[in-house]
């Protein structure tokens, strides 16, 4: 195949990924999975004054930001801190996973309002 | 020759993990967290069509057990390995079908294979399978990063045509 099929090709699945997030875009709500639990699901958007989500975890601590200003891991037990230097949650990004503390910080697929959508 | 070979194979796994380190202080500063560029993996791909697949092997798991053991990042090293298997296999095998010049072809699609082999991971440990959503993200930032790896190893490969042969 010639570069320029080639280019076609990953154009088209670029396309796809990008017309499934769209639809999966969800409306803002933001799970907390645990040991593979969903612990809880948060609204970032109606929240006024930020708070913290403590959760005892296999080796100490974490504790979560939830804010206006986004969703972050705050400090967490585990050694690497990965989770800590992932940074805010964002659409379009990465979800926030700790491995070590089976911890999982993600979009959540259930659209609250179905009236919102914007096309 | 083998001593060549070897000495060749420590200087490419310095050079990988010194692009693996830089890699590892770059997702505080990158807007879009997770998606990096895979740099490590040029070196990945130049052991491939220098040194061959085993080489590769070697050179690779050496350099995910340095970098782990460095950044203190031991619990990453199951990611890391689940990622940088899942690419290499995929390499060795596209390898037989797409010719050396469209090697950006191949690396867009072995890096896939590293966003889904690590997302897997992310899954079995954590057993959170909502994470499978997060596959399109990891797709797409592996098209992008996967097609500039490629390039670069491509460019790399052709300025140093023949003169690492063993
Ligand atoms: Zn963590």
């Amino acid at each position: 195949m010639s570069n320029r099929r080639w280019v076609l090709v990953f154009a088209l699945l670029a396309l796809l990924c990008l017309g499934v997030m769209r639809l999966q875009r969800p409306g803002g709500a933001v799970g907390v999975w645990q040991e593979g639990e969903l612990i809880c699901t948060l609204d970032p958007a109606s929240v006024r004054e930020p708070y913290t989500l403590t959760l005892s975890t296999r080796s100490g601590e974490s504790r979560i930001h939830v804010g206006p200003d986004g969703v972050y891991m705050e400090s967490a037990g585990c050694r690497s801190q990965l989770c800590v230097r992932h940074g805010p949650l964002r659409s379009g990004g990465t979800p926030i996973v700790c491995l070590p503390e089976r911890i999982v910080i993600a979009f959540t697929q259930q659209r609250e309002d179905v009236d919102a959508v914007s096309g | 020759m083998k001593i060549r070979k070897i000495t060749f194979a420590a200087l490419l796994t310095a050079a990988a993990l010194g692009m693996f380190l830089i890699e590892a202080q770059l997702p505080a500063l990158t807007p879009v967290p997770g998606v990096k560029p895979g740099l490590s993996n040029i070196v990945t791909l130049f052991c491939l069509y220098t040194l061959g697949g085993r080489w590769a092997l070697r050179i690779l798991l050496c350099r995910i057990l340095l970098g782990s053991l460095l950044t203190g990042q031991v619990s990453a090293l199951a990611y890391s390995l689940s990622g940088g298997l899942a690419a290499l296999a995929l390499s060795c095998l596209l390898r037989r079908f797409i010719p050396p010049a469209q090697l950006w072809v191949i690396s867009a699609f072995s890096a896939m294979a590293h966003g889904l082999g690590q997302l897997c991971c992310a899954v079995l440990i954590t057993g959170t399978p909502a994470l499978f959503a997060y596959l399109p993200v990891l797709l797409l930032s592996g098209i992008l990063s996967g097609a500039f790896t490629g390039a670069a190893a491509r460019a790399v490969l052709v300025r140093l045509e023949g003169r690492f042969v063993f």
